[in-house]
């Protein structure tokens, strides 16, 4: 069954969308992590045009993150006063994040510039963690994580601090805020959560405890992908509400058996799954840029949409 | 539009039986049109609209003209596109684009049908109706914005990127000749087509002589939410955008009460 989206501009298959977001929100449940980062790629590969997948990727985030949100809102796990800090710099790196896809498009180079960043913010994830779970299955990963790296005593050093109260922590504002920065600019150029970053961070640097670090970073998520796609949608038009709802739906679906899959699998062999998923994407993204284009004269994805 | 009611309900009966009908259908309508030079076709349908489930369309053309006649059936876009191409090059292991120039004057969509061999037409008749095997006429019309000593590297690119695209064909022997006068030639148009007014002009060619043209207007449009959402997404981002984000709340809340619990993330 074919589904004309108005902003992409072509019809698609609609269960192969579904079908992705199914694949993606499994990974979710699974994982616990976001998934917005294999959603853009996954997106780009069917020839939805890059700016739109990010954009649309970006809604559809709002609405996976938002009843999440709100039952951990409601269970007091989300710590208010910090999430509304990492906002502040979310909202701004989003802001300049939109600025600059705008650039980029105008430039001709936004498809480069994504793949790119792309290829270095996968390779990163996967070979952390295809390393972390080789040391775990050979047993040498001890609790070395108790002891303060350097960077954790350098951050509690920094001035402006505040008293985050929820959290039971006092730490400066300044890390927060560069935090929420920078997954506020990663929100606007590759349409993703920024979960993966931001979790470990609050948990490692900050000492949140665990189950705040994932409800502060849900809400600092719906406040950042709103941000980002109101503005995307009024300065590179790029939103495809069709293409969000049905990402959407997908993945609510495959969030459901992913968590139930989650129970019964191991973490191990899970955690070398993911891994090598986002390393065969990684991959595929670096290959279409060191390739021999069968065209040197392509498309410049210009600022019209069809 | 008649005759196009008429066929939808034929649609479901033979082949066959549609072929008489459009016989029957020619001779009424177009009989009184096809003095000399002028040559009778009809495009089904004559009007695309752009819905929910638009996933391209066939586009049947029929015509009628001198028996033992070749037919050249081209189908071209009325609005000429304006579009930034990139040019890539080698820098470091990676590429690149280099180069962004504007290339205009060029259709957005260009297929020509015949119902022989193209080397079968000679060269200035070719020239005339503007087709031929190598596209040169849309070159020779192309042009780049700013001018460029690479300009010609660009409008080759963009022709073959066309192809690629399946938007621009050259297709011998696919105009189909019925009983000698009647032709018939189906053309598709893809879901990424952008929306406009496209024309098909036929020619009929003769003892290397051109006999008779004609020509059909097709247009393609969005209609009902299509047109409306591109309507608001261009026009009022703001809201769009407010609007999008909305529904998705909702859509989000809805679904995690559905399934209690909501999504994990």
């Amino acid at each position: 069954m074919e589904v004309y989206l108005p902003i992409a501009g072509m019809s698609v298959n609609v269960f192969l969308i579904l079908g992705m977001g199914v694949l993606v929100g499994f990974l979710s449940g699974l994982f616990g992590v976001g998934g917005g980062f294999l959603l853009t790629p996954l997106l780009i590969m069917i020839g939805i045009p890059p700016a739109v997948a990010a954009a649309s990727d970006s809604n559809q985030i709002v609405a996976s993150s938002s009843s999440g949100a709100y039952s951990h809102k409601r269970m007091g796990n989300v710590d208010m006063r910090m999430g509304i800090v990492i906002l502040i710099g979310g909202i701004a790196g989003s802001t300049i994040g939109v600025q600059v896809v705008k650039v980029l498009r105008q430039m001709g180079n936004f498809d480069f510039v994504l793949k790119a960043v792309y290829v270095v913010v996968l390779g990163g994830i996967s070979s952390y963690m295809l390393i972390e779970s080789l040391k775990a299955a050979k047993g040498t990963v001890g609790k070395e994580k108790k002891g303060e790296s350097c960077f954790r005593r350098l951050i509690l050093k920094l001035p402006l601090k505040m008293e985050f109260r929820d959290s039971g922590i006092k730490i400066s504002v300044i890390f927060p805020l560069i935090m929420g920065l920078i997954v506020g600019f990663l929100a606007a150029l590759m349409g993703v959560g920024g979960g993966f970053i931001m979790v470990p961070a609050m948990i490692y640097i900050l000492g949140m405890p665990t189950i705040k670090a994932i409800g502060t970073d849900l809400f600092q998520i719906i406040f950042t992908s709103i941000s980002a796609t109101v503005q995307q949608a009024i300065f590179n038009h790029t939103v495809d509400i069709g293409l969000a709802l049905l990402l959407l739906f997908g993945s609510t679906i495959g969030a459901q058996f992913g968590v139930r899959a989650g129970r019964r699998l191991k973490g191990k062999q899970l955690r070398i799954l993911l891994a090598a998923i986002v390393l065969i994407v990684m991959m595929e993204m670096l290959y279409e840029l060191i390739a021999m284009p069968s065209n040197l004269i392509g498309l410049t994805t210009g600022e019209s949409g069809h | 539009m008649k005759e196009i009611a008429l066929y939808h309900k034929l649609r479901k009966v033979s082949f066959k039986s549609k072929i008489y009908f459009l016989l029957i259908m020619f001779n009424f309508s177009f009989l009184s049109a096809s003095h000399a030079g002028e040559l009778a076709v009809s495009s089904i349908p004559e009007q695309i609209y752009i819905t929910l489930k638009y996933a391209g369309e066939k586009i049947t053309l029929f015509g009628e003209s001198e028996e033992g006649a070749h037919i050249i059936v081209k189908m071209t876009s009325m609005e000429d596109e304006k579009l930034k191409l990139s040019k890539k090059g080698k820098r470091g292991i990676f590429w690149i684009n280099v180069k962004s120039l504007e290339i205009v004057n060029v259709p957005s969509i260009y297929l020509v049908h015949t119902s022989g061999k193209m080397s079968d037409i000679p060269k200035d008749i070719q020239r005339r109706i503007g087709a031929d095997k190598d596209y040169s006429t849309v070159k020779s019309m192309a042009r780049t914005n700013p001018e460029d000593p690479e300009t010609k590297i660009f409008i080759d690119g963009y022709v073959k990127l066309k192809e690629e695209q399946g938007l621009y064909a050259i297709r011998e022997d696919s105009v189909k000749i019925i009983k000698g006068r009647l032709f018939k030639s189906e053309f598709f148009m893809p879901s990424h087509v952008p929306v406009g007014s496209y024309r098909v002009d036929s020619y009929a060619v003769k003892e290397n002589t051109l006999i008779a043209s004609g020509s059909a207007e097709i247009k393609l449009g969005k209609v009902g939410i299509e047109s409306w959402v591109t309507d608001l997404a261009m026009e009022n981002g703001l809201f769009y955008g407010i609007m999008s984000v909305m529904i998705a709340l909702l859509a989000g809340i809805g679904v995690g009460f559905i399934f209690k619990g909501g999504p994990s993330h």
